[in-house]
C-alpha cells in the first residue's frame, strides 16, 4: 500500500525524520563508544625498550585513551582488579599463570605460534651442570613468584639466583659486564643479541617447551567485535614491536 | 638522601619493587641533621639497614659509625654516588651500585646503532678513574674493541689542573688519531676532562672538526646548546631503583652477605642521539636499531 503524505506536512515530516535519524545515529555512536570504552585494551610486553612508541601506535590504531601500554608486568597486575573486563595483550607465558582468561587472538611469527627459550652464556666455563649456583639474567616478564617457577619448569634450575631487568638491551649489558653468568632469552631475542655483539655466545640449555609469542586474552574469551576487527588490522610496525608478524583467531 | 626529584624517583621505585615487607623512613641530608639526630632516628625506627644516596649521605654514615660503633654492623646500600667505591672507603658492611654509566655500555650501544664498524676508542681520564678504565679495557676486549687511554693527572711531577690537563690532551690528540687510529672519543663525567675551556678548544674546536664522533656520559653534551657529543647516556633512574631494590632483596631475602654483593655497575641507561652533530661529522646510523634510543634530537 502506498500512502501519500499531505504536501503541507511534507517539509515538517522531513525535518522530523532528519532529526530522528540524527538522534538514532547519535545513540548508536554513543552506545558503540560506551561498549568500546568498556573494552579497554591493556598491553604489556616486558622487555621492549620503547613503550612510548607502542603507546603512540595503539593510540593511532584505536584512538586516544582506548589502550594503555605498560612497561612492566607488575603494573599490569596492579591494573587488572580495577578493570576485569579489559582485553590484555601480553606474552603467552603470562596467561599460563593467570586464571580465568581465554585467548581471543594468538600472535604468529614466520607461521609459528611459539618458540624455544635459551640459556646463553659467554664463557666456556659456564655449563648446564654448574649453572644452578650461578647468577642468571632474565627479563621480568612474569609476576614475582612465577618467574623462578617458570625457570625451574623450563630449565630445571633453582630460580633463586635470577637477576631481573625490564629491557632486552640490559640482558646483553649484564652478560658483557660479567654481572651474570648466563641470560635467558627467546630464540628471537637470541638472534637479535647475536647480531649486535662479538661476545662468544653459547647456548647452554634449551627450554623444555616452546613458549608462545604475544597473545590477546579476555575473561571468558569475550571481546567487543569492533576491537577484534581493529586488532586484526594492526599495522606491521606495531606487530613488530609486539614481536609478531600477524594475529590469528584461536 | 637529598629530597630532590631524581633521588625521589629512585626511592619510589625501590619502595614499589621492595613491596610492603619493607618500611622506608627518609632523612633529608640537605637539612644538615646532626649525627645524634640521625642516630636517634635510626634507633627509634629500628633500622635494619641504611640506604645512602649522594656523597653527603655517605659522609653522614661515616660520622655515624664514629659516633656509635654499633652502626658499623648495619648494612649500608650506596646509590647515586659518583665514584662510589672510592667515596665509601672506611664505610663498613657496604654494597651498592656505581652511578657512572659504564664505558662498556656507552661504547657497545653506540656500536650497535652505528653503520660504521669501529674498534678503537680514545679516552682521557684522571687517576681516580684508573680502576674503572682498566676494567672497561678488559671487558671491551671481548667485544673486540680497544681503549686507547691517556691519564691527564698521573704524572707525579705536574700539578693536576684544568690547564695542565688541556695541554696534555691537546698534545696527545694527533698521536692518538694518526698513530693509534682512534675512531671515536669518550668524554667521561670528570671536570678535569670536560669544562668550558676544553669544550670550546678541544672537543668542539678540534675533535669535532676532525669529524671524529664523541660519545659521553653527560647528557647535556648532546643537547642542541652544546652539540659536542653525537651520543650520550645517563642512568635510567627508574630502572636504577629497580636494580637497587633487587640488591636489597638479595641481602635480606637471599641472605647474601654485603661483602659478596659488593658494588655493581649501573645496568640501564637512557640515551640521546643528536642527528645534527651526526650530520656535521658525517656519521650514519642503522635505522632499524634506533628504536633503542630514548631521545633523538632532530
Amino acid at each position: 500500500m502506498l500512502k501519500r503524505i499531505d504536501p503541507k506536512f511534507h517539509h515538517v515530516n522531513l525535518r522530523f525524520t532528519k532529526a530522528l535519524w540524527r538522534c538514532v545515529v547519535l545513540i548508536v555512536v554513543l552506545a558503540a563508544s560506551m561498549v568500546f570504552s568498556q573494552s579497554k585494551l591493556l598491553i604489556c610486553v616486558p622487555g621492549k625498550q620503547n613503550t612510548q612508541r607502542l603507546q603512540n601506535g595503539f593510540d593511532t590504531l584505536l584512538g586516544p585513551g582506548k589502550a594503555i601500554v605498560l612497561g612492566r608486568i607488575k603494573e599490569l597486575q596492579a591494573l587488572l582488579p580495577a578493570d576485569p573486563g579489559a582485553a590484555i595483550i601480553s606474552n603467552k607465558a603470562f596467561f599460563n599463570y593467570l586464571q580465568g582468561y581465554t585467548y581471543v587472538l594468538i600472535g604468529k611469527k614466520k607461521n609459528q605460534t611459539s618458540e624455544r627459550y635459551f640459556m646463553v652464556s659467554a664463557s666456556k666455563e659456564i655449563t648446564k651442570e654448574n649453572i644452578s649456583e650461578k647468577k642468571v639474567g632474565v627479563i621480568d616478564f612474569l609476576i614475582k613468584d612465577q618467574l623462578p617457577r617458570f625457570v625451574f619448569e623450563q630449565f630445571n634450575i633453582n630460580g633463586n639466583f635470577l637477576k631481573r631487568v625490564n629491557k632486552e638491551d640490559d640482558l646483553l649489558m649484564m652478560l658483557g659486564m660479567e654481572m651474570v653468568d648466563a641470560i635467558i632469552v627467546s630464540a628471537s631475542q637470541y638472534r637479535d643479541i647475536f647480531s649486535t655483539t662479538k661476545l662468544p655466545l653459547m647456548i647452554i640449555a634449551t627450554s623444555e617447551n616452546s613458549i608462545g609469542f604475544a597473545a590477546c586474552a579476555t575473561r571468558e574469551g569475550k571481546i567487543d567485535d569492533g576491537l577484534m576487527k581493529t586488532l586484526l588490522r594492526t599495522p606491521v610496525s606495531i606487530l613488530k614491536e609486539l614481536g609478531i608478524d600477524s594475529w590469528e583467531k584461536p | 638522601m637529598p629530597a630532590e626529584g631524581r633521588f625521589q624517583t629512585v626511592l619510589e621505585e625501590i619502595r614499589d619493587q621492595a613491596g610492603p615487607g619493607y618500611h622506608f623512613s627518609v632523612i633529608d641530608i640537605n637539612k644538615n641533621p646532626t649525627v645524634k639526630t640521625i642516630a636517634d632516628r635510626c634507633k627509634s625506627n629500628g633500622a635494619a639497614g641504611l640506604i645512602l644516596m649522594d656523597i653527603k649521605a655517605v659522609n653522614a654514615a661515616l660520622e655515624l659509625q664514629k659516633y656509635d660503633s654499633t652502626f658499623r654492623a648495619l648494612p649500608k646500600f650506596v646509590f647515586m654516588t659518583l665514584l662510589a667505591e672510592l667515596s665509601t672507603a672506611g664505610l663498613s658492611n657496604k654494597a651498592g651500585i656505581t652511578f657512572e654509566v659504564p664505558v662498556y655500555t656507552l661504547v657497545t650501544t653506540f656500536r650497535i646503532i652505528s653503520r660504521k664498524e669501529f674498534s678503537r676508542i680514545g679516552i682521557f681520564y684522571s687517576k681516580s678513574f684508573t680502576r674503572s678504565i682498566e676494567e672497561s679495557k678488559r671487558l671491551l676486549e671481548k667485544e673486540q674493541i680497544s681503549i686507547i687511554s691517556v691519564c691527564v693527572d698521573c704524572n707525579q711531577n705536574q700539578k693536576a689542573s684544568v690547564d695542565n690537563a688541556l695541554v696534555l690532551m691537546n698534545d696527545s690528540l694527533d698521536r692518538m688519531v694518526a698513530k693509534e687510529k682512534v675512531e671515536a672519543f669518550i668524554i667521561p663525567a670528570d671536570n678535569l676532562i670536560v669544562n668550558s675551556q676544553s669544550l670550546v678548544e678541544l672537543w668542539i674546536g678540534k675533535i669535532k672538526k676532525k669529524h671524529i664522533p664523541v660519545i659521553a656520559t653527560i647528557d647535556l653534551l648532546a643537547s642542541p646548546k652544546f652539540g659536542a657529543a653525537v651520543f650520550t647516556a645517563d642512568p635510567d633512574l627508574t630502572q636504577l631503583g629497580n636494580q637497587a631494590a633487587n640488591l636489597i632483596a638479595e641481602h635480606f631475602e637471599n641472605k647474601t652477605s654485603m661483602g659478596k654483593i659488593g658494588f655493581e655497575p649501573t645496568i640501564s641507561i637512557k640515551s640521546t642521539l643528536n642527528t645534527h652533530v651526526a650530520e656535521d661529522i658525517g656519521w650514519k646510523f642503522k635505522d632499524e636499531q634506533l628504536g633503542r634510543i630514548t631521545t633523538i634530537i632532530k
